[in-house]
């Protein structure tokens, strides 16, 4: 499932080699669920410190690019955290799995982070501020960043 | 009408329910929407839906378009055209449709769905290029079969309904030509208005133009040389002071382009700003 983005590489290589980056985490979203038999659609909605909230979608329908599926979250304001993200799947509009994961952005770097969406989170209920950590455990929501990379 | 089974409101309707589910829900657009402003466009999405799927298009239009007003999306405009296309507004139907085909971010199953749609309007009408002589342009409101026809769109084939089609020059309250026209199925057709009827602006200009040429002729030459030196040396100062300002900003923003390097993704849409 995982796999060599040729476009993002290169755009990754053009701004290698500047002083300054945009100030954004590259959010790279996967499952082990099936495509379109257990799972069609993904939403991601990502949330300020202020609570102000941006909203993408992902389908996951015959024809439609496969997992995983990722978004630019660009931060060009002065707070750099916390930042809320909630990640749910969903089968036929019926939401099958969330989780939620806070992280703080880098000042002027591309970093990367993965959301993966398992099978191991079915029918996992956590109480906020935790969420089911990807492994089936409810867990704190705080996430450390990795530097983009460009693979997925 | 001919009917393809992907060209059903119900077809699309999970996609557009997803699809404006995240859309509407994002506070911070180019509109900055008000919650109650998504609440209220959510709520029009839905009956439109319900009444496509009623047969009812001309509501469905016209709640479409309300939805498009606060956020302009692509699967909305698609259905948008959809019902249009249902309705026999041709033109219409096919503008949005030029819309979803020219945008760069409009969803490839849209795109196709919108190509789609293209075909459709195709099979079951005609081309009919309007065009006017006599006026200037942005002078008069040409309009066929009632609705107004931009500019942009004259002297090119639009796509219309089989039939007879009525096409008027309006200049205000005045009619200053109408024809019909009849279209066939696949055919292309034309339609040349003359108004013969010069507008004010077009009378004073001439009148202008006129009285120029009457002025005198040595008075023009000494009198117009030193203005055009004064002119053309203002033209100079004034490009030399735009180029140094853009050479200034362009090297103090050097870095702000670098910024501007970000990684897109493949989830509609792409990239998500704070």
């Amino acid at each position: 499932m995982h796999r060599f983005i040729p476009g993002l590489l290169s755009l990754l290589l053009l701004s290698c080699g500047t002083d300054l980056e945009a100030t954004e985490v590259v959010l790279i979203v996967d499952s082990d669920l099936q495509p379109i038999v257990e799972i069609n659609r993904i939403d991601v909605s990502v949330f300020d410190a202020s609570g102000q909230a941006m909203g993408a979608t992902a389908s996951l329908m015959a024809g439609d690019i496969a997992l995983p599926r990722t978004i630019g979250i660009v931060n060009e304001g002065e707070r750099l955290g916390p930042f809320r993200i909630e990640a749910t799947a969903f089968l036929d509009g019926m939401s099958v799995l969330s989780r939620t994961m806070t992280f703080d952005f880098v000042a002027d770097r591309i970093m990367q982070l993965r959301l993966d969406l398992t099978r191991a989170c079915l029918d996992v209920e956590c109480v906020a501020p935790q969420s089911c950590n990807g492994r089936g455990v409810c867990a704190g929501t705080d996430v450390e960043l990795e530097d983009f990379t460009g693979e997925f | 009408m001919p009917r393809h089974p992907r060209c059903s409101p119900l077809f699309l309707a999970p996609v557009f329910a997803a699809f404006l589910s995240a859309a509407l829900s994002m506070a911070n657009t180019a509109h900055a929407q008000t919650e109650s402003e998504l609440a209220e466009a959510r709520r029009w999405f839905s009956e439109a839906v319900a009444q496509a799927e009623q047969g009812e298009h001309e509501a469905a239009a016209a709640n479409f378009r309300r939805v498009l007003l606060v956020r302009d999306s692509a699967p909305v405009r698609y259905n948008l055209a959809l019902s249009l296309y249902e309705l026999n507004q041709l033109r219409e139907a096919d503008e949005n449709v030029q819309l979803l085909l020219e945008a760069p971010d409009t969803p490839p199953r849209v795109r196709a769905d919108a190509a789609d749609l293209r075909l459709h309007i195709e099979e079951i009408g005609g081309r009919l290029t309007l065009s006017v002589d006599g006026a200037e342009a942005g002078t008069y409101d040409l309009q066929l079969d009632g609705r107004s026809v931009p500019s942009r769109d004259m002297n090119r084939p639009l796509r219309v309904r089989v039939g007879t089609h009525v096409a008027i020059v309006l200049r205000g309250d005045e009619e200053l030509a109408s024809d019909t026209v009849e279209v066939e199925q696949g055919a292309d057709a034309s339609l040349t208005l003359n108004t013969g009827v010069p507008s004010p602006e077009e009378v004073a200009a001439a009148a202008a133009a006129a009285a120029a040429a009457e002025a005198p002729v040595e008075e023009e030459d000494d009198d117009r040389s030193v203005f055009a030196t004064w002119q053309f040396w203002t033209v100079v100062a004034a490009v030399a002071i735009v180029g140094v300002t853009i050479g200034v900003v362009a090297s103090q923003s050097g870095d702000e382009d670098r910024r501007d390097e970000i990684i897109e993704g493949n989830f509609e849409p792409g990239v998500i700003r704070f």
